[in-house]
């Protein structure tokens, strides 16, 4: 371990030395009023960026393991998930940035109640699960490199995605009724209850490019992860006995997959104060593993791409408001559906 | 690009020196992956294999995985083997099988094979097969075979109830059924998780530790004196399968509780009942096909599914997960269900 310690410590050195010498000395309200296109990838040295926003994200279908989609209506399904995100960025030196982000999640996603009757019996089921709370934490560094001409830029992260809590669902709560006039049959609504996040901790890598021209700008961003420990999470069983539902739990292991994110966004400056964009975004997902009734099952490959249009307008120096829509071009194995962010950012200079 | 920098030089932080630290740390202590990894199952699978695929019957009593991963199917004309290579192999008095109606399969932990048949007990040991078709003079159906904790080898037969060979001094023995008639007669033998041996017969339910008999009969509640099938669940729990009675009994330990099957159509002979590997139950039904039991709900399998004989006879969850169902009429069905992710 020692040499690692060293040698972070002479790259460290070494970053600092990049340090760009006193260039400019523009003042904090000039850069607060850059354009968007003109904003270098990571932030200013010493600019505080306190990002927030609220993302809406309504799942209609699943692509499936071919890429045909799947209608979760006719499937009795809906999924709606509720992002609120929080993010903050500080330009450590001129050339590196550090960064948190978290944020809560509230998922539900219904099962639509079945009636099932037999001979001699009749039974209806349906349920909510639910997945809510803390996201998990990720920290970055951002570092740009140095000594490109203005209209370009480019820059590499580093990053470690934290859990805030292990993979473990809380107990479910089901409830049941009895609404019938037939000895024995009754109703049961699962509620089950799930944890956001990976449940493990995850390194990523990544890069950053950016072209621009007096208008326009292209941003592209590359980012991988990948967990770096092995997940132990819980299935609960439950059963009926009389009128009362029992349970239990019974512990699986687990690795998330590995997943590579990327996206490039097409900027146009219309005013000084207003840019509009296009997005293409994509993810995939592969490697991973969980334990199954006793046996290691492989994940299944995951891939999806999303088009989406948005704009910034910069309110005040200060503050920025951010609005973008996507919707789903293609996937495997993954939901789809049209996803709504709505954002701000405040920039200061605290130092 | 504007760059704004302060005056002063500045120092590192400790926070993002930290932060590389750590990043760096996390690159070299990354997981890797198990070469022998199993493809992810999405969704439900149906398989089936019958006389006209190589099977040597199509009715299908009774079906076992060995130590080598091969499957074997005790059908009513003989027995099958189905090697991991999916070849089919049969095998029939010519091979020394005492009779074609096979009910009973079982791989002992000494790697002994035992075969119930319609004329009595086959045993193989290697190249050595042996036959046992007479007891006192009488022949005998055997019916189940298990073998105990204790390394005891028990038989459910037609005649004698439920007996069993002692691993101590290799002889026969056969509990006191002296006050039961019916229990001469057994269908099932199986062992629960406290190691009570519970005998599935024509007199009830019978726990037996080695020292004492207790019935559970239609007086206790099961809905049915007849037993055909008996299992455990996760929880511990006893669940007895009647023939001529349409509950299944559900035995706490100390008293029975009555659980209606929900089917399309009616039955009242349950002939099989297996715990899965997911921790369901699984019912295989006369005419009503096949139902699972997740603890609250029961979904019932059936033609629109992929299981397309009504009747089955016997049920088996091997090591992969796979569910085989063997039928009345149409040979085996294997079922490999669907995985949902948690991640």
């Amino acid at each position: 371990m020692r040499p690692i310690i060293i040698s972070s410590l002479v790259f460290m050195l070494f970053l600092s030395g990049l340090e760009q010498p006193v260039a400019g000395q523009e003042k904090p309200e000039e850069l607060l009023n850059e354009r968007f296109i003109d904003r270098p990838l990571n932030m200013h040295r010493n600019q505080l960026q306190i990002n927030m926003g609220y993302g809406l994200r309504y799942a209609t279908g699943y692509y499936g393991d071919d890429g045909a989609i799947m209608n979760l209506e006719e499937e009795g399904k809906s999924i709606l998930t509720h992002n609120y995100l929080f993010d903050l960025r500080y330009g450590l030196f001129s050339f590196m940035e550090f960064s948190v982000r978290t944020g809560i999640l509230s998922k539900t996603e219904r099962m639509r109640q079945v009636i099932k009757t037999g001979i001699d019996n009749m039974v209806s089921y349906g349920g909510n699960t639910e997945t809510r709370g803390f996201d998990d934490l990720d920290l970055g560094i951002s570092v740009s490199l140095p000594f490109l001409p203005e209209f370009t830029g480019f820059s590499v992260s580093g990053g470690l995605t934290l859990p805030f809590r292990g993979n473990d669902p809380v107990r479910p709560e089901h409830e049941l009724t009895f609404p019938y006039q037939i000895p024995g049959a009754y109703d049961i609504f699962y509620q089950f209850s799930e944890r956001p996040g990976q449940g493990v901790a995850c390194s990523s890598l990544g890069a950053g490019m950016k072209l621009a021209s007096s208008n326009m700008a292209l941003i592209s961003r590359v980012n991988y992860s990948f967990p770096i420990e092995e997940g132990t999470g819980y299935i609960w069983h439950s059963r009926l006995v009389g009128n009362t539902i029992e349970y239990d739990n019974e512990p699986y292991t687990f690795l998330p997959r590995r997943y590579l994110d990327y996206h490039l966004s097409g900027i146009y400056q219309v005013f000084p104060w207003f840019a509009a964009d296009i997005t293409l975004r994509g993810k995939q997902g592969n490697g991973g593993w969980q334990e199954y009734t006793g046996q290691m099952y492989s994940l299944p490959v995951i891939n999806s791409l999303h088009a989406g249009a948005g704009f910034e307008i910069m309110v005040t120096p200060m503050l920025r408001i951010s609005q973008s829509f996507s919707f789903p071009v293609k996937g495997n194995n993954e939901y789809s559906g049209i996803f709504i962010y709505t954002g701000m950012n405040m920039n200061f200079f605290p130092f | 690009m504007k760059i704004f920098i302060k005056t002063t030089k500045p120092v590192i932080g400790l926070l993002p020196a930290g932060l590389m630290l750590i990043f760096l740390t996390s690159l070299i202590s990354c997981v890797d992956e198990p070469d022998d990894l199993i493809p992810w199952q999405h969704s439900d699978e149906w398989t089936r294999i019958s006389a006209s695929g190589g099977l040597s019957g199509n009715c299908v009593y009774s079906i076992m995985e060995d130590r080598s991963g091969n499957m074997w199917f005790g059908t009513n004309n003989g027995l099958t083997r189905l090697s991991e290579n999916g070849q089919l192999t049969r095998y029939g008095q010519q091979d020394g099988l005492l009779g074609m109606h096979v009910y009973a399969i079982m791989e002992a932990a000494d790697g002994t094979f035992y075969m119930g048949t319609n004329r009595g007990l086959t045993i193989s040991y290697g190249e050595t097969v042996s036959n046992i078709e007479t007891l006192l003079d009488y022949e005998f159906e055997v019916l189940d075979i298990i073998e105990d904790n204790r390394n005891n080898i028990w038989f459910a037969t037609d005649l004698f109830g439920a007996i069993f060979i002692s691993d101590d001094d290799g002889n026969l023995y056969q509990p006191d059924y002296t006050d039961c008639a019916g229990c001469y007669y057994a269908n099932s033998v199986f062992e629960d998780s406290k190691n009570n041996i519970w005998i599935g017969s024509m007199g009830g339910a019978l726990k037996y530790d080695y020292n004492s008999l207790k019935i559970y009969s239609a007086a206790n509640g099961l809905s049915s004196d007849f037993v055909q099938s008996i299992a455990e669940d996760r929880w511990g729990d006893i669940w007895i399968g009647p023939r001529g009675g349409k509950n299944i009994g559900r035995f706490n330990g100390s008293s029975v509780q009555l659980v209606t099957m929900l089917t399309d159509y009616d039955t009242d002979y349950v002939m099989d009942i297996m715990l899965d590997k997911s921790g369901d139950l699984w019912f295989g039904l006369v005419s009503a096909g096949a139902v699972r039991y997740n603890g609250s709900v029961m979904r019932q399998y059936a033609a629109s599914d992929g299981l397309t004989d009504p009747s089955v006879m016997s049920l088996y969850t091997d090591s992969k997960g796979n569910i085989w169902l063997g039928s009345l009429s149409s040979g085996v069905f294997k079922y490999t269900p669907g995985i949902k992710s948690t991640h």
